[in-house]
Formats: structure tokens, sequence, C-alpha cells
């Protein structure tokens, strides 16, 4: 009999919230002893605060608060109502969902009609509770004028994520040096980067060619644009490399390569999620004098996790270009690898080719990242690949040091390959022990 | 004697004066909650209902970011103040950044010029704001006569505020680190 009763109680206040949907204004108030977010309260604690909830279909959403908690920012809760009502008011549960996980549950009254009046303002003293405008129990009429706008929340304190002075540039790494990372550059935003690596090893000449950076660079230009939070594209270009593949021609034959990244990220950490993780896909358009070109549809999945409180980031991953490149570094290493069409034009003058490589290479990229302090991280990337085409020489491997600044991140590297492009990063590099090609990052984000 | 003594008093009744004519001001003390990346920016003004007054407090030295405060800039636009600099003696009200999990103190007088900030008619309006994080600009305290002020917490990235009004000559009162 009990649950028959309790079942048309239920229906009764479901009915009532349904035609209280009606009224545009409704409260609830919920009460606690002492002042804390609501996103952190323990469950049975008590909680204080007044809000006024707008009419429609659960979860509803609380838009203002009461002056003790002092936020006045967005929280979507679910209410339901329990048991019967009570002197004209409906006992409800709320919970307040945060990442995913009901983090405080607590019964309220739920006032349909009227805003409860509140009790009369005791007389403010020197260690009260400051009385901001719009608050219930504030008097006087401002009007609110129509400057004011939403505020926007910081996702961090939204979501009561614990975060250190280091996190934020820990995360914001979009591109690391070979591949990009697993965070997107967020909605709108901008992002460009200048890569230098030499192709002179810096014990060649250190002092004369001026760390490897005189001459035969591969420069990497590259743009970032967010069109969701979640999503973005990334394009770079890159000089490539001179080949005489055609001895008639009297200007030699070049070859640059244009990447076309676009990014999805799937998971967040900061939402509660294990990793930071997106996946990437498109082409690398190796273009020859622009009159041919080849091209390498590459695709990859990274992860990466903050662990030791944010000090550490590290990153896994999958990548894959399905037409593989790989230039070689000056005076060392595996010989170049030439692309189907480089061998074509090479074969038909009648030159001297090697044996055809793989086109693809599969490859498992893994990066780390250390918080030295606020700004300052060292860094070290290696790709490792496992299948088709590769130098033979082992993975292609750097280790550097990046400063962040409040638009800038500036990054200085040592590294084994010299080729920026998505497909060329992933084929190995010159030497198994040796990193000795100096490069370089400049990076702004706007 | 009598005369010396006389000139004595007048002395001590003149630097009396002198005391009450300094008056009141608001200490303010703003505990940062503890965050990542650049630190915040808080700029603390005055309104009426008219608009924009004047600003109150800069914390923040970066002033190539001022123009963030999208709100502060629009008001102040509208009072009629095209640059930050227009405004006469913000200078003097310009403090250091608060780091994550810091807090600092300043001082408002409550009698500007002809301005008394606790005449009912003005409330201190707080914008915050972080680069590519959160922008607050919702706090609005309204500054009755009877104010004698109080505390609040966790406001954006605000912790805690807490503002008491005191007699500026007896402490000496300094931005604190």
């Amino acid at each position: 009999m009990k649950y028959v009763q309790l079942a048309f109680l239920l229906t009764l206040g479901i009915l009532c919230l349904n035609a209280a949907d009606d009224l545009e204004i409704r409260w609830v108030s919920v009460y606690q002893d002492e002042s804390r977010n609501l996103a952190t309260v323990d469950p049975g604690s008590k909680i204080k605060i007044m809000c006024l909830i707008k009419g429609g279909e659960a979860p509803f959403t609380i838009y203002r608060e009461d002056k003790r908690l002092g936020q006045t920012t967005k929280r979507t809760i679910r209410v339901a109502v329990r048991a019967k009502s009570e002197n004209g008011s409906y006992p409800v549960n709320i919970s307040v969902t945060d990442a995913g996980q009901r983090k405080s549950i607590t019964t309220a009254y739920y006032h349909v009609g009227e805003q409860p009046k509140p009790e009369e303002p005791a007389e403010p003293e020197d260690t009260g509770t400051l009385l901001l405008s719009g608050s219930p129990d504030d008097d006087d009429d401002w009007g609110d004028d129509d400057e004011d706008e939403e505020d926007v929340v910081d996702e961090y304190l939204e979501k009561g994520t614990t975060v250190y002075p280091w996190t934020d540039y820990q995360n914001r790494t979009i591109m690391n040096t070979m591949l990009p990372s697993a965070v997107a550059i967020g909605d709108g935003n901008w992002y460009y980067r200048i890569l230098h690596v030499a192709r002179e090893r810096i014990d060649d000449e250190p002092l004369t060619n001026f760390i490897g950076l005189d001459d035969s660079v591969k420069i990497g230009f590259q743009v970032a644009y967010g069109f969701t939070e979640n999503s973005d594209l990334l394009f770079q270009r890159t000089n490539g490399r001179a080949l005489q593949v055609n001895f008639n021609r009297a200007d030699p034959t070049k070859m640059d390569y244009y990447d076309f990244i676009f990014r999805y990220q799937f998971l967040k950490q900061r939402n509660g999620s294990f990793a930071d993780a997106a996946i990437h896909v498109g082409p690398t358009i190796m273009d020859r004098n622009f009159s041919s070109a080849e091209q390498s549809m590459n695709a990859g999945i990274i992860f990466e996790r903050n662990v030791m409180k944010d000090r550490l980031r590290l990153g896994l991953g999958v990548a894959y270009a399905s037409l593989s490149t790989y230039e070689n570094t000056i005076g060392k290493g595996p010989a170049t690898k030439l692309t189907p069409d480089e061998y074509d034009a090479l074969t038909a003058i009648g030159a001297p080719v090697p044996d055809e490589e793989d086109e693809h290479t599969l490859a498992i990229p893994l990066m780390f990242k250390y918080a030295l302090s606020k700004k300052q991280q060292i860094f070290g990337e290696i790709i490792v690949p496992i299948d088709g085409y590769e130098t033979t020489a082992g993975p292609s491997m750097l280790m550097g040091y990046r400063i962040n600044g409040n638009t800038h991140e500036y990054s200085v590297y040592l590294s084994n390959t010299g080729n920026p492009s998505y497909n060329g990063t992933i084929t190995g590099g010159h030497d198994y022990d040796q990193i000795n090609l100096f490069g370089f990052t400049i990076s702004a984000f706007f | 004697m009598i005369k010396l003594l006389g000139a004595i008093c007048c002395v001590c009744l003149s630097l009396t004066a002198l005391s009450a004519a300094d008056g009141k001001y608001l200490h303010l003390t703003l505990d940062v909650v503890k965050g990542s990346g650049d630190d915040p920016m808080f700029v603390i003004f005055l309104e009426n209902k008219k608009g924009f007054v004047k600003t109150l407090y800069w914390f923040s030295r970066d002033d190539k970011w001022f123009e963030d405060l999208t709100l502060w800039e629009k008001k102040r636009k509208k009072a009629g103040y095209k640059t930050w600099k227009d405004e006469p003696g913000i200078d003097a009200v310009i403090g250091p950044t608060i780091a994550w999990g810091k807090s600092k103190s300043c001082k408002i007088p409550i009698q500007q010029g002809k301005i008394n900030i606790l005449d009912g008619t003005y409330r201190m309006r707080i914008e915050q704001r972080k680069d590519k994080g959160g922008h607050y600009k919702n706090f609005k305290l309204p500054l009755k006569t009877t104010f004698k002020g109080g505390t609040l917490e966790n406001n954006g990235y605000i912790k805690k505020i807490e503002i008491k009004v005191k007699e500026a000559s007896k402490t000496k009162d300094v931005v604190k680190k």
C-alpha cells in the first residue's frame, strides 16, 4: 500500500512539476551550515543555497545561487519529486553532477508559485557576508543594466579539478615537435609555429656553420585553427629536397611537403577521463615544382596523460602514412627514400635507382614532458617504426627544452631526424645513438 | 607659559583636524584560488546608476592586457575615457598581479575628491579574467550608507574577499605581498 501511495504521490509530484512549467520563476531552498562549493559538498552534508530555477524539463539549470556560496555560475542539477508535499512545498532530491559523477545528494524544498520571501536581513557586521546585488536578500533595485553579460566560467574551477601552476602549460602544447599532440587548440583559437631544424650535424662545424643552421635547414611553417572546442585543422608547409630527377631542366627539381591534419579530441583528462586522446587524419601532399605531386594519407591516434601532480605528461599512440618519406641527413645515415614518382622520373632518364622500398610506414610514437617549473619543461619524443619502410638506423628521436610565455612557446632541441613533415618523421632517424641535429621552434597562440 | 600651552593645543587640534580629513577607507583583502597557467587579472571599479565612475584598484601591472577586461573597458569608454591612461589618477591604483593561491590587500579611500563611495549611490564591481580561461563580470557589491564590510567566498577566481572599514590615521596600510 505504501508503494502505491508513494507511486501516486510521485505521479502527483511530477504532474505538479509539469503543471508548474508555465511558471517562469521557481525557487529551491537548500540549507547548509557552512559556505562551500556545491560541487564539492560531501553526501549528506547540509547546504544552503537559494536558487532561481528556470521552468522546463529536467535537468533544470540554476543560474543564481545564494550569496553564501557566492557563485553565479551555471550548474546542471537533476530534480526529482520523492515524497508527499509538506506545507505547500515539495521535498525533492538534488544531485549535482560533476564530471559525470554524482557528487552530492541532498533534500530540498521545491516551492511552486511565488518566490518565498527571505527573512529580514540582519544588520551587516564586520565579519558578515557581503551582500551582492541580485542576491535574494538584496532590496536595492539597480535595474541590472543591459551591459551585463554571462560569466565565462573557468572549466577547472567549474569542475573542481585540482590544478597546479604548471598544469595549463603542460596541457597547451597542441603540436609536439614531430607529431600532433592529443590536445585540440579550442574553439576559434589560432596557432602559428615556425620550426627550424638543421640537416648538418652540430659536431661537423659547430662554430662556422652556427650549430648546423647556416645551410641545409628544414623549415616548417605551421598554422592551426580550432573549429570547435574539440576539433581543429593544422596545416604545415615544409621545404623539401632538391633532386636532379630531370637533367634536361636548367632549374633544380624541388619537392615540398604540405601537411593537412584534421584532429578531433575525444577524451579530456580534466573532464575525468583517463587521459587526453585525439585522432588525426589528413594527407601530406608532396609537390614537385607545382607540376606533379604525390600524396600520403596519414592517420593516427595519440593518448597523453598527466601524472605526478601534472608534473609529468606521457604520450603514446599509433601513426600511419600510406606513402612515407625520408630525406638523408647530410653526410650520414640511410639514403633518401624515393617516391614512386621519383623512381619513374629517374628510370626514364636511365639513372641508377635503388631497390624500391615499401610505400607505407606504421609507427609507435612515444613522448614525455616534464615541468621544471610553471613555465619551463624538458621534453623528449621517440617514434618507432614497426611496419613498412624504416631507415634501419633506429627510431626518430629528439630531446629538448621548452619555455612558455603568455602567448608564445619557444623550444630548442636535438634530434636525429631533419624531416619535419608528418610522413617523414615516422620513418626513423639517421643513427641509433646520436641526436646531433639542432632545431628550434617558435609558436604563438591567439 | 599660557601662550605656549595655547600654541601646543592649537597645533594638536590642527593635527587632529588633518587626521579627520584623511577619513576612513576600505581595507580590501583578496585571496585568489589555486589555479594554473597565467595569473588572473582583477579590476575593482566604482559605478552608479548612470554607469562607470572610477577605477578603484587594479591587480595587474601587465597593462597590455588591461583591455581584455571588456566590461571595465566598455563602461570606462562610455564614461568618456578613451584609453585607460585617460582616467585621472589611475597610475596610483595599479598594484601587482596576485599569483595563484596568494593574497594581497589594498586600501580604498572612502572620500575620493567629491565622491563619497559610501553615500549609498555607488556599488563596487570586480571583473576577473584569465587569458584563455574564465571571465567573471558579475561581482556587484552595493555600497550602502550602513556598509560595515564583510567577507565573501568562492566568487570566480576569488577564494575569499574581505572588506573592512577602517580609520586611515590608525594604521599604515600598504599593499602587502
